[in-house]
């Protein structure tokens, strides 16, 4: 029987090609965008489920509020590993982690710039499942000196050579022994490192007591069995019986004080599967993804399906015609119904099936392209796991059964005197539920529309905000600290090429999130009312460089020779502050230990806001400070350059830099480029939105071009007996295409606000937001009219222009 | 075989009502073979429908086999239908996307029959009919003569009791038609007992017995020639 049925519904499908290769086609590009989504999806679920224990491990945090103002990071005082693994049976084993700055390491005559230098404790290997190539994880990491390289590493640095016993030489002047080589760090973990050395190296970390900074990352693995909450429910006592005493010694009052003044500070755990895509943190180690995408994605992947299957349900009942004298006839010589619900299920089967195999084809042959859209290494592995072969096919079975149960119920209900009658027309009536799926197609498509043209438009304004400073042709050299004992004079060699405009010395630059905070106070208030803010360190030519605006006073100048105990402020700092007339007035910068020697600062200025971070986050109160050579290690030369001949000015550069530093090789990025890269996952996630959205209308036009195609067929007596009676072609076209124009104006009431709803939530993601105007709105209707209209238009012509006489004798 | 009392057939719609069948109370034994007659619209076909237990009667009783089947359900009907009754239409009716072979091996699918019976029964009577050479080909690509034997094998492979035949020769010339009605008298005097609707009075010269309707009832009976040839 079954082969019976397979046969018929391969020769039908071969005498019907065009609406088999349609059918077909719509569910094989939708199966293919599903399954990349659906790859995409998990392996966005999968971040750091490689662990073995990844469901006890967890990350200890900080966050509270200070004078007003929230703040979270993912760090802890050093010392707190130790004392969790102490005070709490419940922890198995904690490990710290830190992320260290650009290095530059050498290994005899090889210099190389690492920017993913990591240390960590010696328990590390034995929380986080990165596979040892070689040494035990356990001992790897618990001598000073260290390191343990991952395989890529190893490769560059020792070739072919055994790197275990090998010493690398540091910048800072200490040698690391190889101990150990790792796999690389997989993909999906929310961490990367090149090399990682022993935390222990260091006394501060081996020794250290202070519980008021926050510098390390804290991983802690709970026993078997125990509850998150039952940890958390002890840190507050934790918090007080460390934390507590040395705030009282340092800054004179206690949490119950700071508590008072509605401040607050605590410690909390995160799951680390859920750092991810679940963490509001800021200071991420590296750029998360959100929950949000991967319910967009999935409600995509839905959608495309629906559409694809809508098209199958639209075509097979809309073709019915075609089908009643088989029909008929099978239930004249006694096919019951269910042996016909029977045969259509399997039709569509088959066709899912087929659809299947062409969309993994798809999958095959497109899996480059779009790794290289994500960044992603996806593959699918159908022979690895034994159930991913079963379970597409029974995806394909289900798909099948779905888009085929509508069809199979509608065409096996027909009453076979009807059908087998001369003249008589089945199948060419307006079906009810054939209208509802034309209207749903049509509103998840202007959905989709206005998606992308809102995710399109809001990248677009992240991109193109005013920054408050003006980042075009800046050119940032790293490891200034090389030059800044000679800085004016190599300054003063830039500015003789007139193709260097200005340059300035700094700690952190736009994009780069180096710099750190420091506690201020005003003059006359309590200690309790410190508050951290995020200072920079720069020369006088930083605002000119960046192209910073000043709103009062003025920047650091050589003529002031008080200006070493000069700040200048943001806007953002007067309003935290609340002050008012901020020129002239100080802050504090006060000693801890001694107050004697707090630091005045006075302000001699006020920058105009800029985005000196991204546009992820809200703009936060700075303040900078003066470079003074003698006192400040810092990173970054920025160079303002003229537009033209950007290759020819950083040989220039590179030149002078070489004639200054002897040892410290020539590194830099721009700036421009650098803040792009920091929208990388917007720009992946609206690119995927944008092709998959294109994919989804693309599907839902194939299907309202069968769907044209076949209401011209079923109009053509009625087209003839038109043009006979003297109808005109363009007349003709107007009324076949009216029917569907109706279809898109109800879709567009439909799927407006359902569309607003959807962006409003989604751009709530973002501190700064573009604006839901009309025009989206408006304009999505208009493509979708056009779309509709040239799909459509298209069919009705052919049906329009063809000859009357054919039209009749057809008929 | 066939018994029907004050059978009745009204087809409804919003607004008209027309009575296609009007009382019409018949009887056909088994191994006949009966013509019914009269002007397009007087019910013929609706009348072959209920026999074909294709359609239910609006009221009256319809006896097949002894059984009133008048209220079956489509899923009753459906199965005496494929045991017993095979169908001849004037189009033909074949599947187009089937070859020969599959078109008149379709009713025993239906009915259960391993691939070996099949193919056993469907040469059989592709044979009988003369068309065993045509088997693989599609109905496209025969004569019309040649698509009415197809359309002959397939009603009788199932060996039914009872065929009836709507116009079996309405599409034919008049070679092929005297072809068809002869294969149909075959098969009658093998027994089958054989109902036709025709307009043509050559063809219903081959039944025993033929019944003339008009605006729905019967308005004559005649016994031909035949039925004493061949009583």
């Amino acid at each position: 029987m079954l082969s019976n049925y397979l046969k018929f519904a391969i020769r039908l499908s071969l005498k019907h090609k065009v609406y088999s290769i349609i059918n077909i086609l719509g569910l094989a590009i939708g199966i293919a965008a599903c399954m990349f989504i659906l790859l995409y999806v998990q392996d966005e679920l999968s971040y750091d489920k490689f662990n073995k224990n990844y469901e006890r491990i967890y990350r200890v945090n900080t966050q509270g509020v200070l004078s007003g103002e929230k703040f979270n990071a993912p760090y802890t005082p050093t010392p707190l590993a130790k004392y969790f693994q102490n005070d709490f049976p419940e922890v198995e084993k904690a490990s710290r982690m830190v992320a260290g700055s650009h290095k530059l390491i050498r290994y005899k005559n090889k210099r190389f710039s690492e920017k993913r230098f990591f240390y960590a404790d010696s328990s590390f290997f034995e929380i986080f499942n990165i596979p040892l190539v070689s040494g035990s994880p356990k001992t790897v990491l618990n001598q000073p000196n260290s390191v343990v390289v991952t395989l890529e590493t190893a490769k560059r640095y020792f070739g072919s050579k055994d790197p275990i016993g090998e010493i690398i030489k540091l910048d800072n002047g200490l040698d690391y022994t190889v101990t150990g080589i790792c796999e690389n760090v997989p993909s999906n973990s929310h961490f990367h490192f090149d090399l990682i050395a022993s935390l222990i190296t260091y006394d501060e970390f081996r020794y250290g007591e202070n519980w008021i900074n926050l510098s390390v990352f804290t991983y802690i693995v709970l026993k078997e069995g125990v509850d998150k909450d039952q940890i958390e429910k002890k840190l507050p006592d934790f918090l007080i019986k460390y934390f507590d005493p040395q705030l009282e010694e340092h800054l004179g009052f206690s949490i119950k004080d700071f508590n008072a003044i509605g401040s607050s500070y605590e410690y909390f755990i995160q799951a680390i599967q859920d750092i991810h895509l679940r963490s509001n943190i800021d200071m991420e180690l590296e750029p998360g993804g959100h929950i949000s995408y991967i319910y967009i994605f999935s409600l995509i992947a839905i959608c495309i399906l629906l559409i694809a299957s809508t098209n199958f349900m639209n075509i097979s009942t809309a073709r019915s015609a075609v089908r009643a004298k088989e029909i008929g006839m099978r239930k004249v010589i006694g096919a019951h119904r269910l042996s016909l619900i029977q045969q259509f299920l399997s039709e569509s089967i088959l066709f899912s099936v087929l659809a299947l195999l062409i969309g993994l084809a798809l999958v095959e042959l497109l899996m480059q392209e779009f790794n290289l859209l994500t960044g992603k290494h996806l593959s699918i592995t159908l022979f690895k796991n034994w159930y991913l072969l079963p379970s597409l096919l029974a995806f394909s079975i289900i798909l099948g059964l779905m888009a085929g149960s509508y069809p199979a119920y509608y065409l096996s209900s027909f009453n076979p005197i009807d059908v087998l009658r001369r003249n008589k027309k089945i199948g060419t009536k307006k079906s009810k539920l054939r209208s509802i799926l034309v209207l749903s197609q049509f509103t998840v498509s202007i959905i989709l529309f206005i998606g992308t043209i809102i995710i399109y438009k809001q990248l677009n304004f992240i991109q193109n905000k005013e920054l408050g400073f003006d980042k075009e042709n800046v050119i940032v050299l790293r490891r200034a600290y090389a030059v800044s004992k000679k800085i004016e004079a190599f300054k003063s060699e830039l500015i003789k090429n007139p193709a260097i405009l200005s340059a300035s010395i700094a700690n952190d630059m736009p994009g780069e999130n180096a710099s750190d905070a420091f506690s201020f106070l005003l003059p006359g208030r309590p200690t309790s009312e410190l508050r951290p803010i995020n200072f920079l360190v720069c020369d006088q030519d930083y605002a000119k460089t960046l192209g910073i605006k000043l709103k009062e006073g003025r920047f650091f100048s050589d003529e002031y020779p008080t200006d070493s105990n000069a700040i200048v402020i943001n806007e953002a700092c007067v309003k935290a502050l609340d002050l008012s007339d901020p020129i002239g007035k100080f802050l504090i910068l006060p000693n801890l230990k001694d107050s004697v020697i707090n630091i005045y600062c006075k302000i001699v200025g006020v920058m105009e806001d800029f985005n000196y971070k991204s546009l992820h986050d809200s703009i936060k109160p700075a303040v900078c400070f003066p470079f003074n050579k003698e006192h400040w290690h810092v990173q970054y030369l920025a160079i303002k350059i003229r537009k033209a001949n950007t290759d020819k000015t950083i040989a220039f550069l590179e030149d002078k830099w070489n004639s200054f530093v002897d040892d410290e090789p020539f590194e830099f990025f721009i700036v421009e480029e650098r803040l792009d890269s920091l929208y990388n996952n917007e720009k992946t996630t609206a690119r995927l939105f944008i092709i998959f959205s294109i994919l989804a209308i693309f599907i839902a036009c194939l299907g309202l071009f069968a769907l044209a195609s076949f209401t011209a067929e079923q109009k053509a007596k009625q087209i003839g007996l038109q043009k006979i009676l003297g109808a005109s072609i363009s007349g003709i076209i107007i009324s076949l295409i009216t029917e569907f124009i109706k279809w898109v104006i109800i879709a567009n009431i439909i799927a407006w606000p359902i569309a607003y709803i959807l962006a409003y939530f989604w751009l709530k993601n973002f501190a700064y937001q573009t604006a839901i105007s009309i025009w989206i709105f408006i304009l999505s209707a208009a493509l979708a009219l056009f779309i509709t209209i040239l799909t459509v238009g298209f069919q009705a012509f052919k049906a329009a222009t063809s000859s009357p006489v054919d039209a009749i004798k057809y008929e | 075989m066939i018994k029907t009392i004050d059978l009745t057939k009204i087809f409804r719609t919003d607004e008209v009502e027309t009575t296609a069948l009007n009382k019409v109370s018949m009887e056909i034994q088994k191994g006949e073979f009966v013509s019914i007659m009269g002007p397009s619209g007087c019910g013929k076909s609706t009348l072959l429908n209920i026999l074909g237990l294709l359609d239910n009667p609006t009221d009256g009783e319809y006896y097949f086999l002894g059984n009133d089947v008048s209220a079956f359900n489509e899923k009753q009907r459906a199965r005496l239908r494929k045991n017993n009754i095979g169908f001849v239409f004037q189009n033909f009716n074949l599947i187009d996307e089937l070859n020969v072979y599959e078109n008149v091996e379709l009713p025993l699918i239906y009915l259960g029959y391993s691939s070996k019976e099949r193919k056993n029964r469907v040469e059989e009577v592709l044979e009988q009919m003369q068309i065993i050479h045509r088997k693989k080909h599609f109905p496209m690509q025969l004569s019309g003569g040649q698509q009415q034997r197809v359309a002959v094998s397939r009603a009788v492979v199932a060996k039914p009791d009872l065929i009836l035949a709507d116009e079996p020769t309405g599409n034919l010339d008049s070679a092929h038609g005297e072809e068809v009605m002869n294969l149909l008298d075959l098969l009658n005097q093998g027994g089958t007992t054989m109902v036709i609707v025709t307009h043509s009075q050559r063809d219903a010269e081959y039944s025993q017995r033929i019944i003339r309707l008009f605006d729905g009832q019967i308005i004559n009976e005649n016994i031909t020639e035949k039925a004493f040839v061949n009583p």
